[in-house]
């Protein structure tokens, strides 16, 4: 086994010990706390080896975009709800991690994504939410970011964007997708179920303030946001809503937002945001910018999108942003994905006026 | 039966007809007379097909009729048909109980007519298009008293209900203001004279509004500036209305949007010759002005969605859908224009509210 085996080791073990072991297994490894690191590690290495085991074979399935089974995705989903529920609200991260945007069922995207981004985990990732809806393969996406947050939770933050919710996949198609690619609304209904867990911000080393959308009236300081009760369906208004939803503007002030929920918010807006914060930014996603990635408010935020040649029709870059261990900043750009063999004739051409 | 050209063109009426029947579905916009122009299209378009095929085009054309549109689709072509509705309403009250006239090109499955020609007794009101569109019209109306009453037709004693009945029948309607008929738009001033037009019911010496809604972006720039060439030279007091794609200008980024578009359509065998010839508001009006049409104004989309709706209509549409997608609804709707001009009597500059 080398290095990087270890680390994934390592990294479902933790998960291991935090909730996907039964009771048994739990009393057996409190009593093994004077093993050598060997040891432990070997007997750690039991009880979810077949959990390590499984999930590697459903990340191998889907990186041929291959959706999991009904089945698997319930057992999938249990999984991720025992890691997430354990997340924070404002979930921390450290340095060097990879800061990405939309990615909308954009899955043969996603997978260049990590080609461009280096492969997860070895590079660890940051996604900004909206992983549903619009592109063709909604189900093949979440599960596979999913399954990778599940085998690897220290290496992969997932945060909820205004598309993980009930209410907006049945306009936009995850509903629809979920119910044609498994003859039910069962596996939306899971997935739906399992959003209501996602954190809703990060944190990147106390600097980078992370999340969907933007900033909301009712938040003032970030330990408010850490207040919140996220466990629930994306309300209508108030601040959940607002931090998936709003939208920087070159507007002063608080503004009414043209998508109907959420506020846009102007640079004074941010300066004292980020001041009181003691930020350095604030990196959100949410907002189709043609080159990937755009600078609002004299560079105290950023909107990175992931999602190349958005819903096949807009013809826009893609770009993901690298945060290195000095905290560095670097943006890679990249184009849609040639994907050789996959059936572009069968897909249904995007809708214009004609 | 082979798929000619002539026929992928006449196929994106049934997208501008499924755009409209889920406007109207969704409660965008009201029109009584496209349920018995959709019956008429599902009833006759299918005698084109061979008996044992014709339950396979019965099904995909419910298929794409009522297949479900995204909101930014939505909203799109309710700007559409309500922004031209305004500017047909403007022309006519203008011209209210004086004799004018509405030549549509390509008018395929709209319902203005039955709108219209009951509410204003002096207006002639011309459709033209492909012979195969303009028959299943024609029928479409026969079969369907409540259309037939709207322009005075009498029953007919036979409906074509088979293959070889409809194969035989003829295409065109005439009434006494009312004008139906077959003919490809390229032989405008070649091998269609002046008189051809005057035989079917055109008239050349009242006020004319011709009409080309996404119609003269399918023809090569040269035979669409022919077209309306006929018309300003034929036509004394004679006025324009053009909606349609633009494609963009200058580098790859202000084409992308463009070449995404131009690619995708291609999976379509549709083309757009004059996307990028007439891709800008500027390249639009110096097309209408180099033949000699001085008052011309063009607004694309975006600008009109802007400024001609008030605010209560603005309200009520917001709250059908919940629009989800603002940026790129900015990128279509500034990707199509709506120009109108006039070398006559319509006043143009007129504010339009709707």
């Amino acid at each position: 086994m080398d290095i990087d085996t270890d680390v994934q080791m390592e990294d479902a073990v933790t998960a291991h010990d935090d909730s996907l072991v039964d009771d048994d297994h739990n009393s057996s490894s409190s009593e093994s706390f004077d093993f050598s690191m060997n040891q432990k590690y070997s007997r750690a290495n039991e009880a979810p080896g077949s959990n390590i085991d499984t999930l590697d074979a459903w990340i191998a399935q889907l990186s041929e975009c291959k959706p999991l089974s009904e089945e698997s995705v319930k057992k999938l989903c249990n999984m991720a709800i025992d890691v997430l529920k354990y997340e924070e609200n404002v979930q921390p991260v450290n340095v060097p991690v990879t800061i990405c945007g939309d990615i909308h069922g954009q899955f043969h995207d996603l997978m260049e994504l990590f080609k461009i981004g280096g492969p997860c985990p070895d590079t660890n990732y940051l996604f900004m939410g909206d992983y549903v809806d619009r592109g063709y393969y909604s189900v093949e996406t979440v599960s596979y970011l999913v399954a990778m947050k599940v085998r690897y939770p220290k290496r992969i933050t997932i945060l909820r964007g205004n598309h993980e919710s009930r209410q907006i996949t049945q306009v936009y198609g995850f509903y629809d997708e979920c119910f044609r690619k498994y003859g039910s609304a069962s596996v939306w209904k899971l997935f739906t179920d399992l959003f209501d867990y996602f954190p809703i911000t990060a944190l990147v080393e106390n600097k980078i303030f992370c999340l969907h959308g933007g900033l909301s009236p009712m938040i003032e300081t970030i330990d408010q946001v850490r207040e919140l009760n996220r466990i629930q369906e994306v309300p209508h208004e108030g601040p959940m809503c607002d931090l998936l939803w709003s939208d920087p503007d070159d507007r002063g002030g608080w503004g009414i937002s043209p998508r109907g929920a959420g506020f846009t918010f102007g640079q004074d807006i941010s300066e004292q945001f980020n001041h009181t914060n003691d930020l350095s930014l604030v990196a959100r996603a949410h907002q189709l910018v043609m080159e990937g990635y755009s600078w609002s408010h004299q560079d105290l935020v950023v909107t990175i999108f992931s999602a190349p040649n958005y819903c096949y029709r807009c013809g826009n870059q893609a770009a993901i942003m690298e945060v290195d261990e000095s905290h560095e900043r670097n943006f890679l750009q990249y184009d849609p994905s040639v994907r050789p063999g996959e059936p572009t004739v069968t897909r249904k051409t995007p809708d214009y006026f004609l | 039966m082979v798929r000619t050209q002539d026929d992928v063109i006449r196929s994106t009426d049934l997208d501008a007809l499924s755009c409209r029947v889920a406007c109207v579905s969704k409660g965008y916009l009201e029109d009584e007379f496209l349920k018995p122009i959709v019956s008429g299209l599902i009833k006759f378009q299918p005698l084109y097909s061979a008996p044992n095929t014709q339950f396979v085009v019965t099904r995909n054309l419910k298929k794409q009729l009522f297949q479900a549109k995204l909101p930014i689709i939505s909203r799109g072509s309710y700007i559409r048909v309500k922004s031209i509705d305004c500017l047909v309403d403007s022309f006519l009250s203008q011209h209210e109980g004086t004799p004018c006239q509405i030549v549509s090109l390509g008018s395929g499955s709209e319902t203005r007519p039955f709108k219209l020609l009951p509410k204003y007794p002096e207006l002639n009101y011309v459709e033209i298009d492909f012979a195969k569109s303009v028959k299943v019209k024609k029928y479409s109306i026969l079969a369907d008293a409540v259309l037939r009453s709207r322009l005075g037709v009498e029953a007919a004693e036979t409906i074509p209900s088979t293959y070889d009945e409809f194969a035989v029948a003829s295409p065109d309607l005439h009434t006494e203001n009312y004008h139906l008929f077959s003919l490809d738009l390229r032989s405008i001033d070649r091998t269609c004279s002046k008189q051809t037009l005057e035989d079917n019911g055109v008239k050349f010496d009242v006020p004319t509004l011709i009409l080309s809604e996404c119609v003269l972006c399918y023809l090569e720039p040269e035979d669409s500036n022919r077209v309306l060439s006929f018309f300003l030279r034929e036509i004394p007091d004679g006025s324009v209305i053009v909606y349609e794609p633009m494609g963009g200008e200058g580098d790859d980024n202000g084409k992308m949007f463009g070449k995404v578009m131009e690619a995708n359509l291609a999976t379509r065998n549709i083309s757009l010759p004059s996307l990028f010839t007439f891709g800008t508001l500027a390249r639009q009006s110096s097309r209408f002005e180099r033949l000699g049409i001085k008052k011309v104004k063009c607004l694309n989309m975006e600008t009109i969605f802007d400024n001609w709706i008030s605010p209560e209509t603005m309200r009520r549409i917001s709250r059908l859908e919940l629009l989800d997608e603002t940026e790129e609804w900015k990128l279509l709707s500034e990707h199509y224009c709506l120009c109108y001009c006039t070398w006559g009597s319509f006043a143009i500059d007129k504010k339009i509210s709707m």
